[in-house]
């Protein structure tokens, strides 16, 4: 019997493992439950994915509820909202954490709306006031918004990158709660097939060093020209909102709160005029310069070096330096 | 069959001119005034596959959008950009909503039409980006959605969808009612003609407050939100840049020593 008022973490399964942000909740997830005097608690449903409960243990968990059931191969709102909400009425967690992957975001509201509670999206901190209450921090236009929730349980999605992953401790070990999926399956949709991304990311999140384009770069040329440079640095592209909007960049490239969580070690940003939107993802560079023909912009207060010029004069250069090495 | 179709539209500031946005730090509120109030963009995207498919199985579509007044206007350019109607949720306790109060007016408004035989609506909206509220509309009204739609096909009977999740897209078929999230590569959004935007003068916008809606007025707007913003901090001053100047070569050799330490390793 597992007792109420725990601390949740939603595990998502992803390729075979474990999503990476769910083990980052985890760490979050255990302070958060060490401060309240809890048991931090993972979520775990799927088809055959009993296997995967020791990495949540070593991440931090005291308890795993596993639920396995064939109607959980794939993700598919209507089941797995079922489910969660089952849960979630049997034990009343306090606070519930969904990683803000495409599978949490969607289970996090569906889950939200069926029990009818508050959900805060794109949390980057989280603190308890006095009284044990979740502060949900919000990055918002240059400041933080706080948010509560007005019931139980206080629900919250947070992005990839956002909290440090944990040392994993093999050693460590947990109570195995098994439910039953309680549900029918669901007949009216049927998934045909998945297509796995064909290219093997170069991610954004794990990159160290990364050129980023904001509408500055004012077209495709532009943006061409950067990703040039991004190349001779071995980095990785991103972009700002502005950019995917335009189409010079792909959703997946775009840094920022409703994009990825980076913490390059080297940070460029080129024709970005750093809204908080952007910057709140863009973590402690050891290095962060930006390019900007604008001396107004609110990059300038936040990057170490600053380079009030047109890209276009800028990056070429540096292409020729780079291309040449006669800079060394 | 004559396909019954709704658009579910947000009204959000321009998304070019959030600059101008900031936070007032007496009050703790938002300065917004003076930006203008725009459709969500990917609402146009969702607008534009309801249009689409309007014109070729035929049927009615309904845009349906909560908000201020200024709202209204974005409602009439929905109506020349392919809507048939629409319906205005606007007024008395609406205000102030999370998603999960926006989620219950417009589910309700939907009840109230009679649940369509589809639903669309952006994969996020510009302003909060949280993409909540159509699969939360959609678990409301007890139908089936697909978040995140980059593509979809009606056979007249069922409905493909390829919708984009973790690590690939998953394809699957559904039988109607469903609500779809749709992103920007699912169509290409038409632009504003004259003659539509005349003929949408004529068009009827229903304006319903929260006592024409099947719910409880508790249930809606701050009272029935399961969020509450208590406070909002204002930002912590930035260190200025170090400004490198010069002429183009000067500053470009100046980044390179900044970088040394990256550049090692490349070029060859």
């Amino acid at each position: 019997m597992i007792a109420q008022n725990n601390v949740w973490v939603y595990a998502q399964e992803t390729r075979g493992g474990i999503a990476g942000v769910t083990l980052e909740l985890l760490g979050e997830g255990r302070r958060l439950a060490d401060r309240l005097s809890v048991k931090l608690t993972a979520v775990l449903c799927g088809e055959k994915v009993a296997g995967l409960t020791g990495c949540l243990f070593a991440a931090g968990a005291d308890t795993v509820i596993l639920v396995e059931n064939p109607s959980l191969h794939y993700y598919n709102a209507a089941c797995f909202g079922h489910c969660l909400e089952g849960l979630a009425r049997r034990y009343h967690p306090q606070i519930f954490l969904f990683g803000a992957t495409q599978q949490g975001k969607d289970l996090a509201a569906v889950t939200a709306a069926r029990l009818n509670a508050g959900l805060t999206a794109h949390c980057t901190a989280f603190e308890l006031d006095d009284g044990g209450r979740l502060r949900q921090m919000v990055p918002a236009f240059g400041g933080r918004c706080v948010f509560v929730s007005t019931g139980f349980p206080q629900m919250a999605t947070v992005a990839p990158g956002v909290f440090q992953r944990p040392d994993l401790d093999w050693e460590r070990r947990g109570e195995v709660v098994r439910e039953q999926f309680t549900g029918d399956g669901n007949t009216a949709v049927k998934v045909l097939n998945f297509l796995p991304s064909p290219r093997a990311e170069k991610g954004l999140a794990d990159a160290a060093v990364i050129v980023a384009a904001g509408a500055g770069v004012g077209g495709s040329e532009g943006y061409a020209l950067v990703e040039e440079l991004a190349a001779l640095l071995n980095g990785v592209m991103g972009a700002t909102r502005p950019a995917v909007d335009e189409g010079w960049a792909l959703e997946e490239q775009m840094i920022g709160q409703s994009g990825c969580n980076v913490h390059p070690k080297l940070y460029i940003a080129v024709g970005v005029s750093g809204d908080q939107l952007h910057l709140s993802g863009v973590k402690d560079p050891d290095v962060f310069i930006a390019i900007n023909k604008d001396r107004q912009a609110n990059i300038f207060r936040h990057a170490h070096y600053g380079v009030i010029a047109d890209f276009k004069l800028i990056i070429p250069r540096l292409i020729d330096l780079l291309k040449s090495r006669t800079h060394i | 069959m004559s396909l019954r179709i709704a658009v579910l539209l947000k009204s959000v500031p321009d998304p070019k001119l959030w600059h101008r946005v900031t936070i007032d730090p007496v009050t703790r509120t938002l300065r917004k005034e003076g930006i203008p109030r725009v459709i969500s963009p990917l609402d146009r995207n969702a607008l534009e596959a309801a249009a689409s498919l309007k014109e070729k199985h035929g049927g009615e579509v309904t845009v349906i959008c909560m908000g201020s007044s200024g709202a209204k206007e974005n409602l009439r350019e929905a109506l020349a950009l392919g809507a048939d109607r629409a319906v205005f949720l606007s007024g008395g306790t609406f205000g102030g909503a999370d998603s999960l109060a926006t989620a219950r007016a417009l589910s309700a408004a939907l009840q109230k039409l009679g649940i369509p035989d589809l639903i669309f609506c952006g994969a996020v909206s510009y302003y909060g980006s949280t993409g909540q509220v159509g699969p939360q509309v959609a678990q409301m009204l007890g139908i089936n959605h697909f978040s995140s739609a980059r593509k979809f096909v009606y056979d007249g009977n069922m409905l493909t969808v390829e919708s984009v999740t973790d690590g690939g897209v998953l394809v699957a078929r559904g039988r109607l009612p469903l609500l779809l999230t749709v992103l920007r590569e699912a169509n290409k959004p038409r632009g504003l003609r004259l003659s539509e935007t005349v003929k949408a003068r004529r068009k009827e916008i229903l304006e319903w407050s929260p006592a024409d809606l099947p719910v409880s007025g508790a249930q809606l707007g701050l009272e029935g939100s399961g969020t509450r913003m208590i406070d909002l901090l204002p930002p912590t001053p930035g260190k200025d840049a170090e400004i490198i100047e010069g002429e183009p070569e000067v500053v470009a050799r100046e980044i390179l020593r900044k970088i040394s330490v990256w550049t090692c390793g490349t070029g060859g």
